[in-house]
């Protein structure tokens, strides 16, 4: 036995190093130097507060007296940190986004902030912790007097508590607002998880290599009852696994470490396996304990003081000194953060509410409800410890105690239904919230709490007034089932019944349907919070007062930050911020980081006036931001299909403009060609008309020019009337046989005239009279002409020649006219075919530039080509190509068949 | 590689990961939560220890490396998003 003074002195000790740490990590977060406190590690050390002094020692005593069972505990924990993808990932963004405070806050603020679920969640989350924290201080005093061979229980407890409370009033209440984490405490929670961690696989180590001699050894020596195979897997195995799971989620000191406390959301990730490993390593040597408990202390021992007494027994000191340590550790980590989590519940949904009613009837009063808040949250404290102290003290069953874990366990898992539902039904409501949570938390107490407290009162073996169908442990003739599960069945399943049966009947408010919304599709908005949403409530108030509202909320120097920091924001440096939509959003979110979502929001209601738009036009918005999403995306996936449109488009465009520019200079031609005629009969007629000295010679002379001008100008318009039918393809061209060689002779025949006044020399090829082409006659002709009278005229060589050849190209028969002035060069090949173009051999009789354009045309229409071909010296010519009238061609086919 | 396709290799990689961190609690249910864990409980011991008793604690073991896998590729490859070392690529729906 260690000296009672030894121990205290000790116990003291390692208090007064978690003082020393929690105020040096407040520091330096103060200072902003406390990166390494915002690690994964620290994250997941944390959240090792699951494991209290209940683990510590029950969880071996639960060994010894159910075997394998007390795994469970740690593997449902385990399923749902290897699945945080599923719940935790949107828990902690929620909390994030939302300024959770709690998981009272997180349950009202899904269900349209309303005041009255927080009010239940956290009596349901007192009523569960109360016991929870009388066992932790049970603990302590309990191995207290173990290891020093006192009984001064009550005194001990007493003092235990209070030491508690100061710590958590000192660490825990250093501000109101839950947004500004709790490093000291944290930290000192971290350092505790190590510690307890230390000592359980310490004296795991010396139980089975100290002890009994190897991991053989130990078992070899294990009741055979302890693991029985056929009964280990039963209903409770399944039971329990579900409310370790559910308890993970919804304990609000759990809460408070995983989600409120959260700082990254990534140190998440890694919590998922250091966390499932941390308690693994707890669970490593829980049976081994248990086994060397039962088969080297002496019978009657007590199972969940055996990581005690197996050190002392065997006069291990110092190992005795650390495991006390390690679990005075597990006990008081958990009681500090729940007793800042049931306190920060209090103070948000049950004092604040008040307070708030009392501040609003003296509106002009400078009450600060900051004092006010801060001050409850102190008392609060006081009052759970105290409480906690009185269930200990008038309880002094351990039975009783040792079971309220697990029954705990069932009156958090009452908020999983409720939480589950809300961040993944949009149609959850707060009226099948509150009937769920009711029928839940009532059964609860019915069938499992009240039961534990007065386990030998009639009415729990017979029923209240004798009614068999309404034993707490056999509800409805349920029996023969064990109580927990029993318990676990009826309450959280009349609990989901209700909550999902209610919901789809009861009507909905518009908040309740905004904030689902919220919840829900939490992933879809930005990471900094709501502010990319639409704005969808229409509220107005002074910015003076609701700088009054902030001041006494957040106190002077925060509110005047927060309003410098919006007004910056707005682009009003220095002055009071714009009272928007956004701005009293921006608010509200901020005071609930203080003061919860409820309370945030019927202070600014109150003091803007304003309600949310109705509930249609909520839908409407809602509507309209989905499909705008929905556009959104779809376009981001078309996006390539659209650049190729659009580069369609473009070219499109360019063609057209292009047509545009080449249609405004054809007109400008048009006008250009057509007032050169007009100018020189218009300046004759008017000499004409003027009959002055004009002698009859001269007269004979200007009516020729007029006569001439206007033959000219009527055969420009022909041309332009016929271009632009053939264009359009409005003039008819008839096809029929004709003789290339006589096309060719008779066309050659007209202009011998010009050749020979040109001195031009015409070498003729001409083809076998017998190859017929589909062609109209007449135009052929013309087109002959043209490209014949070009040659003659445009050509500027000093012995001009032109030659015209035929060749045959099966189906068809091409027509070349060449001649010796040059050709064309590559670039003009296609321009000369637009219209008024001319070339650059233009001589001094000038044409309208229209002929070759209309030649083409004919040739088309005949079906034909009309082109420039280029020969490889670089010299070129003009082939018409025409398709050889029918009987012709197959006669030729079947000619060069038999040649092959 | 085009950015597109580098785009849509990161989308693809990621969506792997998020489908292996949807199924592992799945695994971890059949493993230690479901009937299956009746093909187990046979009176047996594997090394002096209870064959259920190893079962547990392997399975347990085993879903907790399988946990840190997969974390540690969503974490890294949620960091070289941020360096920019590949595309960020446009959020979807969740």
């Amino acid at each position: 036995m260690l000296s009672q003074d030894t121990l205290l002195a000790v116990a003291l000790g390692y208090v007064v190093l978690l003082f020393a740490v929690a105020f040096l990590c407040d520091r330096r977060a103060q200072l902003a130097h406390g990166r390494w406190l915002q690690s994964p590690l620290v994250y997941t050390l944390s959240i090792s507060v699951y494991c209290t002094s209940w683990t510590f020692y029950g969880a071996v005593g639960s060994a010894a007296r159910s075997g394998l069972e007390f795994a469970t505990i740690y593997l449902g924990p385990t399923l749902v940190f290897i699945g945080w993808w599923w719940t935790l990932r949107k828990l902690v963004r929620i909390g994030r986004v939302h300024r959770i405070t709690s998981i009272a806050d997180l349950i009202s603020s899904r269900y349209g902030k309303s005041t009255t679920l927080a009010v239940i969640v956290t009596l349901l989350a007192l009523t569960a912790t109360t016991p929870y924290i009388a066992l932790q201080l049970q603990s302590i005093t309990a191995s207290f007097e173990a290891i020093s061979g006192t009984t001064h229980q009550t005194r001990t407890a007493f003092w235990v508590a209070c030491g508690l409370a100061a710590f958590t009033i000192l660490f825990g209440t250093r501000t109101i607002n839950a947004n500004e984490r709790h490093h000291g405490v944290v930290a000192a929670i971290a350092l505790e998880a190590v510690v307890k961690l230390a000592a359980l696989l310490a004296v795991g180590i010396f139980a089975v290599w100290g002890v009994a001699g190897g991991i053989g050894e130990i078992f070899d020596r294990m009741p055979e009852e302890m693991v029985d195979p056929d009964t280990v897997f039963g209903p409770r195995w399944f039971t329990m696994t579900l409310l370790a799971g559910a308890a993970v989620l919804c304990l609000p000191r759990q809460f408070q470490v995983t989600v409120v406390e959260n700082t990254d959301e990534r140190h998440l990730v890694t919590a998922s396996w250091m966390f499932p490993l941390y308690m693994f390593l707890m669970s490593l040597f829980v049976l081994p304990l248990a086994i060397a408990g039962q088969a080297y202390l002496p019978a009657g021992s007590n199972p969940d003081l055996y990581v005690i007494q197996l050190p002392l027994a065997f006069d291990q000191k110092t190992l005795a000194l650390l495991v006390f340590i390690g679990g005075f550790s597990s006990a008081t980590s958990m009681v500090i953060v729940a007793a800042i989590a049931l306190s920060t519940m209090v103070s948000n949904h049950i004092v604040a509410p008040l307070a708030l009613r009392a501040l609003m009837r003296s509106n002009a009063a400078s009450g600060d409800v900051r004092e006010v808040l801060i001050t409850s949250r102190r008392v609060t404290i006081g009052a759970i410890l105290g409480l906690g102290f009185l269930y200990l003290t008038i309880t002094d069953e351990t039975a009783a105690l040792a079971a309220m874990g697990l029954i705990a366990f069932v009156g958090a898992a009452q908020v999983l239904p409720v939480m589950v539902g809300g961040i993944v039904w949009r149609g959850a409501t707060r009226a099948g919230a509150l009937a769920g949570l009711a029928a839940g938390g009532l059964l609860w107490l019915y069938t499992l709490f009240l039961p534990a407290l007065a386990a030998e009162a009639a009415w729990v073996a017979d029923g209240p007034f004798g009614i068999a169908a309404l034993r707490p442990q056999a509800l409805f003739g349920l029996a023969g089932i064990d109580p927990l599960v029993h318990a676990t069945i009826w309450s959280l399943g009349v609990n989901t019944m209700l909550f999902i049966g209610v919901s789809i009947f009861a009507p909905m408010r518009p908040l309740e349907l905004l904030q689902g919304a919220l919840f829900v599709q939490v992933f879809r908005r930005g990471e900094d919070g709501p502010s990319d949403t639409p704005r969808f409530t229409h509220r107005e108030a002074a910015v003076e007062d609701l700088f009054v509202l902030a001041q006494r909320i957040l106190g002077a120097d925060t509110a005047r930050d927060l309003f410098d920091a919006i007004a910056r924001e707005q682009g009003n440096e220095g002055r009071l911020p714009v009272p928007d939509d956004a701005m009293i959003d921006r608010l509200e979110r901020e005071l609930a980081g203080s003061i919860g979502a409820a309370s945030a929001h019927a202070m600014l209601m109150r003091a803007t006036g304003g309600e949310i738009g109705s509930l249609s036009e909520l839908l409407d918005i809602a509507d309209e931001t989905q499909k705008l999403m929905e556009t959104t995306l779809s376009l981001a996936e078309k996006t390539d299909e659209l650049e190729e449109t659009a580069s369609a488009l473009r070219r499109a465009n360019e063609r057209l403009r292009k047509l545009d520019r080449q249609k405004d200079e054809f007109l400008s031609q048009v006008s250009h060609e057509l007032r050169t005629p007009m100018t020189s009969i218009r300046s004759f007629s008017e000499i004409l008309l003027s009959e002055n000295g004009v002698t009859s010679a001269e007269r004979t002379r200007f009516v020729d020019i007029i006569h001439a001008e206007s033959i000219r100008l009527t055969r420009l318009l022909d041309e332009i009337l016929d271009i632009s039918r053939l264009e359009s393809g409005a003039s008819e061209i008839q096809l029929e046989p004709v003789s290339a060689a006589g096309a060719i002779e008779g066309a050659l025949d007209s202009v011998t005239g010009l050749a020979r006044s040109a001195r031009v020399i015409v070498d003729t090829q001409l083809p076998d009279p017998g190859i017929m082409i589909a062609a109209n006659p007449d135009r052929l002709r013309q087109v002959l002409i043209n490209l014949l009278s070009n040659a003659v005229k445009y050509n500027a060589a000093e012995e001009p020649r032109i030659a015209v050849s035929t060749t045959d190209r099966g189906d068809f028969l091409a027509i070349d006219i060449s001649d010796n002035g040059g050709g064309v060069t590559k670039d003009e090949a296609e321009e000369i075919f637009s219209k008024f173009a001319r070339g650059r051999r233009v001589g001094a009789e000038q044409g309208a530039g229209l002929g070759l354009p209309i030649s083409r045309a004919i040739v088309e229409r005949m079906g034909g080509e009309l082109g420039v071909v280029f020969r490889e010296d670089g010299s070129s010519f003009f082939r018409t190509t025409l398709p050889r009238a029918n009987e012709n061609r197959e006669s030729a086919r079947s000619a060069r068949e038999a040649a092959e | 590689m085009s950015s597109r396709a580098a785009a849509d290799e990161v989308l693809f990689s990621r969506r792997r990961q998020r489908d292996a961190a949807m199924a592992l609690p799945f695994l971890g249910v059949l493993l230690l939560a479901s009937p299956l864990v009746y093909v187990v409980a046979v009176d047996a011991t594997i090394f002096g220890v209870p064959l259920v008793v190893a079962y547990v604690f392997i399975a347990w073991a085993l879903l907790i490396m399988a946990a840190r896998v997969v974390g540690r590729r969503i974490l890294a490859a949620a960091e070289a998003e941020e360096r920019g070392v590949v595309p960020t690529v446009r959020r979807r729906q969740p």
